[in-house]
């Protein structure tokens, strides 16, 4: 038995907003629960009260491919993304990144809206929405939509506010010629929170096989995970092949700021960062070439 | 002889239920009106208690009992009785019980937890093992000298060491001088934890006024645990009652008293059932396989004889002994590997430190043995430029030869696991380099004792409908054993091996069995179950005499059936004969008693003509591939041969065979219990602490070797243990093998590896 | 504070007052007597609590049991019926792919889960259906073996 707090669980958007607003007492929203659920259980103060999100499939519960690009909720499942043709083709970074959290049990009930908002830096949803271009749609007293890139702010930590929910992911459709992969580094094959993860986007000019434009991102490589531009920067222009992907790992290493915990040292996270870009890299290259 | 049932994989007798989720285990034991216990840990791994405040948690609605060390002042303990129930004044590890509450729900007794008090003095905690050693070390046990303890403990008193177990056999300082080659070598294992899928739960319905306790619980052995409890709490063996059923996974880890003490103060203290679960964290803070330290030397001659090795051997064995001496005893028996070596010298000190409590893990001491003296094996082929298959073959132990422990060699089963193991794994060429990928091979042998002396019983009772029911106190938890027992039944009887019942244990109902441990079981409790048939047969014989009215020397049993010489064409079936006999209804009750053969030790110098009734033996090879830019090293397939005697059920043994090499992986590649510098744990839990995933299996190929042993149950022995020790050093020698490197402190993870091949660049430039 | 639900396990209904705070293995264990789902962790990591909702394995002990209401589920008390195995249970029987017996009611139902939906898996396929699946016991080996045999025999029944 988990220690006491009262479930409340809205019909719609709007009511989990008033809900939030109106709450006295301590609350925390509760997706798929994955995350709450451990951490209500290790022994950390629980709120006063939970309030699900999950009635709420209909407003966040969305995964739609549009003209411009893919909107999907906040509410779609690990499992789902995982399964989604379009996703496995044309997000392949994402797949790779969903594919591998936990087990199938955890993606069958974990929301990519939750791991985002946990927003820890090992998210391995999060290097992969990094690279493509997300964009979160927020809302709360109006609804914004803002770049991933300004959602983090510290393990655990992001710019939501307490009467905001994070109501759906858009990911913009790749230009032609473009790929993306995601390389999670564990001690073990699964079930593994990534010691280091690695995603990249890159789009190639066909004929000359130049590098138009690229994206590095990590995960477990900083407080957050993070995007590393100047490795962006050195292939722009640069022909796409595994030399230049080297050089471009050596400096995402540098722009990286990993920590020693007992899952591996800084050192080591460091002289693997090079290798899972460049390896991430090649594969982005050979998705495009395929 | 062709058997009829042994030697046949037949599905386990337990594995219906288990599909189904039937069968019960502890967890799922329910007494109506049962209360819940909840223990209070010490948060500190050393400190001073100045004073604990239980006043509000008792005042708190639905509590029914809160007791501290001051309410149970007693110790326990069955190798050193040095281990108070609840703290009295001083903690010694975290995870320390301190304070016990009984409580209508658990979360009522989780709530009053919050409400207690305690003031504590924190220390500094001892947590390295030579540190404690040392003759200025602070003592966790100063009374250590006027502690109970049993026969093969060798506890030196005003010190940190718990016991040091000798072992001395010729002259090695002599031999060294000899000697034309010289090799040493160091080598660590690290805190690992059995991390067995059920945790440690606890039932106990207690009478105050009769002192009358029953006990259910998750423990392997339960007759052990009722002499502690007996013992501790001074109540007659008679009125202590355990009662195990299914046990989900031990390792060694359920082996002597966990909770059971506690649960029974608690039930004691309200006389009332109680029911004490621990959550996975406070499993892994009560018990774990401690951190192993070795230092090797060998001498040898010019052609590769090994003429003399010396050991020493340090276990972190935490703040109280459990069986820590027990482990750097029988550990000694395996340190100096399965070779024919006149002259060895090894000394074990189990040392106390402010760490989580050292318990057996798969074989005593024998897989982290196994593990030093292994690689050290191959260290030495590689320096002497010899085939480390080579070097082997010529030191191993054969028939006849005398082993460390100045024991004869009786089987030939070592060398033929040898050859086996090392046939298997090189059958496919190997590809030494892909990508960024090198690939290598390497072996590694173990031999091991099992527990004497020893004791088992068994009890079968023949229904007359000719169906039999054993009773036996084995604890079955996964390795099989009421099947194997119910197979020799089967054969001894000629009885269909689906009509044998096998009870679980009760200590009221079941007869004395000393452990399930040691890989003992198959032997000790087969030959108990043998015995016990041939008592139900000679009886039979009696009354078929008698029914039938022949002499009984006219008589025979063949398969089942009864036959009298002057009559071939006449059979009796054992139905029709107990049948008959009792009429209606009646039981036939077989008993069987059997108590190996073994010399005690001499304590100076370890040697005894039989320290063990057998020796077991197995041979594993690995093939590995490691990712020389991340570290990442997959196992690409493992060979286990091992020597079982003879494999009353082949599907078990290979069970044995395959789970251990994969507990083997996860031990030596990433698993580890990681301690900060204040002695507590950082990843108690299996979402930090990773044992392998099915993703993380690997090719597994098993060999069953089968020498028969002349004095086990149809030529069987033991088995489970030893399956895990050479996993760790094969897949050790085949990195050596792929990168010329050799790592020599445990866990191997890949982290390490990558460290060690930035640090001998120069080295791999061959590979 | 108490929330009722409704729901169906292994095909019955079920109406419940059930705590808000307790997960749906406790509700499954302590209220329901089902005590083939077992609890090796509590915290979604090993597997042995696992049931199927709706169609999907999912670890009960991270799942609020509030959240279960108006599902269907299916524990390992569910899979067997009239007295016969389910081939899956019938494949672990056969295969040897039991010891303990601790992780195999999750592990089964992880297998049920993922042979409705792919009735085919690879080897590769079967070992990720069941990543979620701690066994301490077996090394895997013969529970994927036997996984795929029930796969087999499930499709030639079709
Ligand atoms: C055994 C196990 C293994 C795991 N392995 C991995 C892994 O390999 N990789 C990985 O990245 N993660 C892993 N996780 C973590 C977790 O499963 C994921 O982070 C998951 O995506 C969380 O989603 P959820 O819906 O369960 O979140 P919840 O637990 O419901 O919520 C998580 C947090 O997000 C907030 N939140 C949720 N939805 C919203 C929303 N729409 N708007 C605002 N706030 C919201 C909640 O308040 C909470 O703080 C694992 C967890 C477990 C238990
Ligand atoms: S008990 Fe649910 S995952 Fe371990
Ligand atoms: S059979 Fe024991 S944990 Fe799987």
């Amino acid at each position: 038995m988990l220690k006491t707090f009262e479930y409340l669980q809205p019909k719609t958007l709007e009511e989990a907003l008033s809900m939030m607003k109106s709450c006295k007492g301590s609350f925390r929203l509760i997706a798929g629960g994955t995350d709450v659920i451990v951490q209500i259980r290790s022994g950390k103060t629980p709120p006063d009260y939970l309030i699900s999100l999950k009635a709420l499939n209909k407003e966040l519960g969305i995964l739609e491919e549009k003209e411009e690009g893919l909107d999907i909720g906040a509410l779609v499942t690990h499992r789902i993304l995982e399964k989604s043709p379009t996703i496995q083709k044309e997000y392949a970074a994402l797949y790779d990144g969903v594919s591998q959290v936990g087990s199938v049990q955890v993606r069958n009930v974990g929301t990519i809206g939750g791991n985002v908002c946990s927003s820890l830096p090992s998210a391995d949803s999060a290097a992969p929405l990094l690279i493509l271009g997300a964009k979160l749609n927020i809302v709360g007293d109006r609804e914004e939509s803002i770049c991933i890139e300004e959602f983090f702010t510290g393990p655990g930590e992001n710019i939501l506010k307490n009467n905001q929910i994070l109501k759906s992911i858009f990911i913009p459709k790749l230009p032609k010629n473009s790929n993306s992969a995601y390389e999670k580094l564990g001690r073990r094959k699964a079930m593994e929170i990534p010691v280091v993860g690695a995603a990249s986007y890159i789009q190639v000019d066909k004929k000359t096989g130049i590098c138009l434009d690229a994206r590095i991102a990590l995960a477990s490589s900083a407080p957050t995970p993070i995007r590393c531009y100047k490795a962006e920067q050195t292939l722009v222009g640069q022909s796409a092949e595994k030399e230049i992907f080297v050089k471009a790992g050596k400096l995402a290493a540098q722009e990286a700021n990993p920590r020693t915990s007992f899952r591996a040292t800084e050192e080591y996270r460091r002289s693997v960062i090079p290798v899972l870009v460049e390896r991430s890299l090649s594969r982005s290259l050979n998705r495009i070439k395929k | 002889m062709a058997y009829r049932v042994v030697g046949r994989s037949v599905a386990r007798n337990d594995v219906i239920d288990k599909v189904t989720g039937r069968a019960k285990y502890a967890p799922d034991v329910v007494i109506p009106h049962m209360l819940h216990g909840k223990i209070l840990f010490s948060p500190y791994a050393s400190a001073r208690i100045i004073n604990i405040d239980t006043s509000l948690a008792k005042s708190l609605l639905g509590v029914r009992a809160v007791i501290t060390g001051k309410d149970v002042p007693y110790t326990y303990g069955s190798v050193i009785k040095d281990r108070p129930i609840f703290a009295q004044d001083v903690v010694r590890y975290q995870g320390e019980p301190i304070v016990g509450i009984v409580a209508d729900s658990e979360v009522i007794a989780e709530e009053a937890l919050n409400l207690i008090k305690i003031e504590y003095e924190e220390k500094e905690p001892i947590l390295d093992p030579f540190e404690a050693m040392k003759a200025d070390s602070s003592l966790l046990h100063a009374d250590l000298g006027s502690y109970q303890h049993n026969k093969i403990t060798y506890p030196e008193a005003e010190t940190n060491i718990c016991s040091h177990y000798k072992l001395r056999k010729g002259n090695v300082d002599d031999a060294f001088e000899k000697s034309d080659y010289i090799f040493e070598g160091e080598f660590s294992s690290q805190m690992i934890q059995h991390a067995f899928i059920e945790p440690i739960v606890a039932v106990a319905d207690a009478d105050n006024v009769t002192k009358r306790i029953t006990i259910w619980s998750t423990a392997c052995n339960p007759f052990v645990i009722r002499k502690e409890l007996s013992s501790a709490f001074n109540i007659p063996m008679g009125k202590i009652r355990m009662i195990v059923n299914n046990v989900g996974g031990s390792f060694g880890g359920k082996a002597y008293s966990k909770i059971e003490p506690h649960v029974a103060a608690l039930s004691l203290a309200c006389s009332a059932p109680v029911r004490l679960a621990l959550t996975r964290e406070e499993v892994f803070n009560l018990i774990v396989r401690g951190p192993g330290h070795f230092k090797i030397k060998t001498g040898l001659m010019k052609d590769g004889t090994i003429v003399a090795r010396k050991i020493e051997t340090v276990w972190d064995t935490g703040a109280y002994a459990e069986c820590g001496p027990v482990i750097a005893r029988n550990s000694g028996h395996t340190a100096a590997g399965p070779y024919r070596i006149p002259n060895v010298k090894i000394d074990a000190y189990c040392v106390y430190t402010n760490k989580n409590i050292a318990g057996a893990f798969r074989g005593y001491g024998v897989q982290e043995a196994t593990w030093a003296v292994e690689s050290h094996m191959d260290d030495i082929a590689r320096e002497m430029d010899i085939d480390p298959y080579d070097l082997r073959k010529k030191n191993i132990l054969h028939y006849g030869d005398e082993g460390a422990t100045g024991q004869i060699v009786e089987g030939t089963g070592l060398e033929q696991c040898l050859d086996a193991a090392w046939e298997a794994v090189n059958r496919k060429e190997i590809k030494r380099k892909s990508g960024s990928k090198l690939m290598g091979r390497g072996m590694a042998c173990v031999h091991k004792a099992t527990l004497a002396p020893s004791v088992s019983s068994a009890i079968i009772k023949l229904s007359e409908d000719g169906t039999a029911t054993l009773l036996t106190s084995t604890t079955e938890q996964g390795q099989g054993a009421t099947t194997v027992m119910a197979q020799i039944i089967a054969e001894e009887l000629g009885l269909p091996y689906e009509e044998i019942y096998v009870s679980g244990t009760d200590t009221d109902y079941t007869p004395y069995d000393t452990t399930t441990t040691a890989s003992r079981s198959t032997f000790s409790m087969g030959n108990a179950v043998l015995l016990a048939a041939r008592d139900i047969k000679e009886q039979l014989m009696i009354i078929a005499a008698e029914y039938i009215g022949v002499d009984k020397d006219e008589l025979t049993f063949e398969f089942g059936k009864i036959k009298v010489s002057s009559q071939p064409e006449k059979s009796y079936t054992i139905k029709e004969i107990v049948s008959k006999y009792y009429g209606l209804n009646g039981t036939l009750i077989g008993r069987g008693l059997y108590r190996p053969d073994s010399v005690p030790e001499d304590s100076e110098t370890g040697q005894s003509t039989k320290i063990t009734p057998f020796w077991m033996y197995g041979t594993q090879a690995a093939e590995v591939e490691i990712d020389i830019e991340t570290g990442e090293i997959n196992v690409l397939k493992l060979v286990a041969a091992h020597d079982m005697g003879s494999a009353i059920n082949p599907m078990n043994c290979r069970q044995q065979l395959e789970g251990a090499a994969l507990q083997g992986i996860g031990n030596t590649l990433y698993e580890e219990i990681k301690l900060n510098d204040k002695g507590i744990t950082v990843n108690p839990n299996f979402h930090d602490y990773k044992i392998p995933t099915a993703m993380d299996s690997v090719e597994i190929e098993s060999i069953l070797i089968e020498s028969q042993q002349k004095d086990g149950p149809y030529g069987a022995k033991g088995v489970g243990e030893p399956a895990l020790a050479p996993t760790g050093p094969a897949i050790r020698n085949a990195i050596l093998d792929a990168l010329n490197i050799g790592l020599n402190h445990l866990p191997l993870t890949q982290e390490k590896i990558l460290a060690a091949i930035e640090e001998n660049k120069e080295k791999l430039e061959g590979c | 504070m108490k929330k009722s639900i409704s729901l169906t396990i292994n095909g019955t209904k079920v109406d419940a007052e059930v705590d808000q705070n307790i997960t749906l293995l406790s509700f499954i264990r302590d209220e329901m007597g089902l005590m083939g789902t077992k609890e090796g962790c509590g915290t979604g990591d090993c597997g042995a609590c696992t049931v199927i909702i709706d169609g999907l394995a999912v670890k009960s002990c991270i799942y609020l049991a509030v959240e279960a209401d108006g599902k269907e589920i299916t524990t390992i008390e569910g899979l067997s019926i009239d007295g016969e195995l389910h081939p899956i249970q019938q494949a672990f029987v056969e295969e040897g792919a039991v010891q303990c017996g601790f992780c195999i009611p999750g592990t089964i139902l992880s297998a049920k889960a993922l042979l409705d939906e792919n009735e085919d898996p690879t080897e590769e396929e079967i070992k990720k259906g069941i990543a979620g699946n701690l066994c301490r016991c077996t090394g895997y080996v013969r529970i994927i073996k036997a996984i795929k045999k029930s796969a087999k025999v499930l499709q030639k029944a079709k």
